[in-house]
């Protein structure tokens, strides 16, 4: 079973704040910002490899002089977005950046509508990761524009998201999912019990079950990480595609940041 | 203390003595405990929380874990009996697929650790052998440094 990439797995030790620091992330993956004057209105930044601008990475950001702060944020980190996952498209040439119409914190690019919208998804994750984020809910968006130093757009689509609603109501799990996982848990675990096989644990066909199922299992995973420690990693990877975990960190670390991410997320109490 | 469970895996625990040594935990393998290493899960996950050693085959295979045993200064042998002078462990595989480690102490008695369970002390190495565990693959050993056991 192949683990899934973490998009950020690069740069979550950088995470921290509020504000998250671009340019320190952006020294740290090698990438130069310029700020330009001579960038169209219509295009709020652009990720290039031109080499009289390009950081050691090979690639830099350019983003539009005259625009506000929140604005300039939100280019820079959606072009680090497309730096972490799409900069193999971009051998040689740019991603320039176009605002929707009417949606200035959603651009458009000559790649396609997913790739925008994955690196819009990923971009508000750097610029308000949830373990920043999830604790501050409940402050004024006034408060959050200024913290996260994101535009008042961005902190309503943040509080829009399906983790601000499980955060303030908690989860909803239907009593035959909660019976289903609990029966293919116990056969998962008497079958597994006394193997010290990864492979043997995670190709055992009750787990592949459980992800199968999907994101409405995590709630049921996270408690049962929390209560019965055991090897859900690789089910939580699958799902959630994410490994909030340090590289080189132990089981035990491992588990623990899989738990705060968890909780940052509303899917644990 | 008698554990159930595992006499239901490993049937052949049920008239041979064994010995329970330590809580169950989830954070170490038997691979793990047999180099000496509590902290650890050893293996090639593809996720962070896991350690198999660089350029080491994989997980999967036994050659993967004659290698991580070799780099430890065992080396092959057929004779799984107490040497005064050898550190051993013995591998265990089911269908050519690593499942297990024994690593024998000074007595000759051998220590394992089962699965996400207990550290026990078995008197045989043939007493974990079945379905669950396989059949013992491998012998190794390593010679004493000094005179005295690297891990006891």
């Amino acid at each position: 079973m192949n683990s899934r990439k973490d998009p950020l797995a690069k740069i979550r030790h950088l995470l921290t704040g509020p504000p998250v620091d671009l340019r320190k992330i952006a020294r740290e993956l090698g990438i130069n910002i310029w700020e330009s004057k001579s960038l169209p209105e219509n295009i709020a930044g652009k990720l290039t490899t031109d080499p009289q601008k390009a950081g050691t990475s090979g690639f830099a950001i350019i983003v539009r002089r005259e625009d506000r702060l929140a604005r300039k944020n939100f280019t820079i980190a959606h072009e680090i977005a497309h730096f972490l996952v799409h900069s193999h498209l971009l051998a040689d040439g740019e991603i320039a950046d176009r605002a929707e119409p009417g949606r200035k914190e959603l651009y458009r690019s000559n790649l396609s509508t997913s790739m925008e919208g994955r690196a819009n998804i990923i971009a508000a994750d750097i610029l308000m990761p949830w373990s920043l984020f999830a604790p501050l809910i409940n402050e004024g968006k006034s408060n959050l524009e200024a913290l996260f130093q994101v535009s008042r757009a961005m902190v309503d689509i943040r509080l829009a998201s399906p983790v601000v609603r499980r955060l303030k109501r908690g989860v909803q799990i239907s009593p035959e999912l909660e019976a289903h996982f609990k029966t293919i848990v116990e056969k998962w675990n008497k079958d597994t019990r006394h193997t010290s096989s990864l492979t043997k644990m995670i190709t055992h066909p009750t787990y592949t079950r459980i992800i199968e199922i999907g994101p409405k299992v995590l709630p049921l995973l996270f408690r049962e990480l929390n209560e019965r420690p055991n090897h859900w990693l690789v089910a939580l990877n699958a799902i959630t595609r994410e490994d909030p975990a340090p590289a080189g960190s132990t089981f035990g670390e491992a588990m623990q940041a899989w738990l705060a991410w968890g909780r940052d997320r509303g899917y644990l109490k | 203390m008698r554990d159930p469970e595992l006499e239901e895996d490993c049937p052949g625990l049920s008239n041979s003595p064994y010995q329970i040594t330590s809580e169950r935990d989830s954070r170490y393998n038997c691979i793990a405990f047999a180099v000496g290493d509590l902290t650890n899960f050893w293996y090639d996950a593809g996720v962070n929380g896991y350690y198999w050693p660089p350029k080491t085959p994989s997980a999967d295979t036994l050659e993967g874990w004659v290698t991580v045993f070799f780099d430890h200064g065992y080396r092959e042998t057929d004779d799984a009996t107490l040497e005064a002078e050898y550190e051993k462990v013995a591998i265990y595989t089911s269908k050519g697929i690593p499942e297990h480690v024994a690593r024998q102490k000074a007595s000759g008695t051998w220590t394992s650790k089962m699965g996400i369970g207990h550290d026990i002390e078995h008197a045989t190495l043939a007493s974990l052998e079945g379905a669950t565990i396989g059949k013992v693959a491998k012998i190794m050993k390593r010679k004493c440094k000094d005179g005295r056991r690297v891990l006891e």
